[in-house]
């Protein structure tokens, strides 16, 4: 018996119901004292060579956003590559679980990076690489999503929406590069540059303290998500049943 | 610092708070939504459940 | 293995020449998503001029678009897709004959009425000829990637419009670099020259993996 015991729905839905208040627990310490941090413990102005007011401060929820939609999209590719290799319904599940808290990190990104950009480039929306290249993102989770919803056979959805979410995976870096660099003859003076090192150490400290907040709160809200998608699947087994008598 | 102050923000409170409000009611409004779910499934199985009754032992 | 792909080829040339109209409609969808513009937008010279390379290309995006639904949907129905899948041949390229077949009626048909195009939007000779050159690289990509999404669709209620919001978002390298030669080649015709070789690596690499990537979607949606 190894952890691979837990690829099985029926064991992994009580693993991950013991584990989901832990995640919520520490996601919420982490962002509360990020927050904290980031409003009293940091200066009023971003410093460096494009200071800025304390407007800035939207960058602890908008960075930390922005990362994750992009890490819950590898997540999401991963475990849809897992699936379709060794044909492990749960990995399935989790990869379908993945995609809506993606999409809403990948919307709030979107949405305070328009609130960051109105004060400090004095325009909502700028077809900055990098806002489009989230925008580009979003319509991603979106596609995956509504090809999953749009068939009813779970197996085939399953696999059909793993498929899509590979394509998408290899033609991302195609496409990022695309927006990036839209002219091939200058393309080294287009690209958008941020420096992590020369960032002043309270703020990134609260940075990263909201971004471990986020990466726990999508623990929590997947595998929240997953036993959902766990009960309905598994509806007609034994121990479901078993479990819905015990609750009733 | 007042209460006042910080609510401020130096003035920009409209765009700090927008992307804070925003967080609040996406990742919030996520968890209350996925427990919702978690419920009604239970309940729509129990339901199910009730209407079946495994023959025979019961 | 040639024999198969030609087979299948002039199959399903044969069985579209049969029902031109579907051909014509695709055609005409472009022809007036292009004529619109001007309407929309007025029809200054100057204007018209540096959105026609973005217009026609959206266009040829969104007339591809149209055609792809039909890619496997007929075979799908009269069940000849699912003989295709046991056939001894490899599936991928019985897909990439049924992807050539959709090119030369659907995408070739673009690339031949793009100097017509040109005219209305008073893109100059070099610029023309770049378009027609960039379409005649560019279309085929779009058929190559929308057969991935045409496979995952396969006979879903609403398919069309689902297939648009998976694969659409993957066309944005061909629009960028399509629609950027031809402003380009307004400027200096030799530097269209990396836009053309990006393409050409594009396709390249859409011709290997996509048939592929359609091959293991039908799989997916017939098994």
């Amino acid at each position: 018996m190894s952890i691979f015991r837990y690829a099985a729905p029926a064991s992994f839905y009580p693993l991950a119901g013991r584990l989901i208040p832990w995640f919520a627990a520490i996601a919420a310490a982490s962002i509360l004292i990020g927050l904290y941090w980031g409003f009293f413990q940091t200066p009023d102005q971003l410093g460096g060579t494009n200071p800025q007011k304390e407007y800035y401060r939207i960058i602890f929820v908008h960075v930390p956003a922005a990362w994750m939609s992009m890490w819950l999209y590898l997540v999401l590719a991963a475990w849809s590559a897992v699936g379709l290799v060794f044909n492990t319904r749960l990995s399935f599940m989790m990869a379908r679980a993945a995609a809506p808290t993606g999409a809403i990190f990948t919307f709030l990104a979107l949405w305070t990076g328009a609130f960051w950009g109105r004060p400090s480039w004095g325009t909502y929306w700028d077809w900055d690489p990098r806002l489009t290249s989230e925008l580009i993102l979003f319509f991603l989770y979106i596609g995956y999503i509504a090809l999953h919803s749009a068939i009813d056979d779970a197996r085939r959805a399953d696999r059909a929406s793993a498929l899509l979410a590979i394509v998408g995976l290899v033609m991302l870096p195609v496409i990022f590069w695309s927006i990036n660099c839209p002219d091939p003859n200058q393309c080294a003076a287009l690209h958008q540059r941020s420096d992590l090192s020369q960032m002043e150490s309270n703020i990134f400290r609260a940075m990263m303290l909201m971004t471990f907040g986020f990466w726990m709160y999508s623990f929590a809200a997947v595998f929240m998500r997953v036993r959902g998608i766990i009960l309905s699947r598994e509806a007609e087994s034994a121990w479901v049943r078993a479990l819905v008598e015990a609750k009733a | 610092m007042s209460v006042m102050e910080f609510l401020s923000q130096g003035g920009y409170a409209y765009f700090v708070w927008a992307s804070y409000g925003a967080a609040l009611v996406l990742l919030v409004g996520e968890m209350v939504q996925l427990r919702r779910t978690h419920r009604t499934i239970l309940t729509r199985l129990g339901r199910l459940l009730r209407m079946r009754p495994r023959g025979g032992d019961s | 293995m040639w024999r198969v792909f030609l087979c299948i080829l002039g199959r399903d040339i044969t069985l579209a020449m049969r029902r031109r109209t579907d051909v014509l409609t695709t055609l005409f969808f472009f022809v007036i998503v292009v004529s619109l513009f001007p309407l929309g937008i007025g029809t200054e010279k100057q204007i018209l001029r540096i959105l026609g390379p973005g217009v026609v290309w959206v266009a040829a995006l969104l007339a591809s678009m149209l055609a792809l639904e039909r890619l496997f949907a007929a075979d799908y129905e009269d069940g000849t897709l699912e003989q295709m899948l046991m056939t001894p041949q490899p599936l991928a390229l019985l897909v990439l004959a049924k992807v050539t077949a959709h090119w030369l009626l659907t995408g070739l048909p673009l690339v031949a009425i793009a100097p017509l195009v040109g005219m209305q939007y008073h893109l100059d000779d070099v610029a023309v000829g770049t378009m027609v050159l960039a379409l005649m690289v560019g279309t085929p990509i779009l058929s190559l990637l929308g057969a991935i999404g045409a496979a995952l669709t396969l006979g879903l209620r609403g398919g069309g419009i689902l297939l648009s919001l998976l694969i659409l978002p993957l066309y944005i390298p061909v629009l960028v670099y399509g629609a950027g030669a031809v402003t380009v080649s307004a400027v200096d015709f030799a530097d269209t020259q990396p836009y053309f070789s990006l393409l050409g690596a594009f396709l390249l690499l859409a011709l290997i993996f996509s048939p592929l990537a359609a091959a293991a979607a039908l799989r997916i949606s017939i098994e």
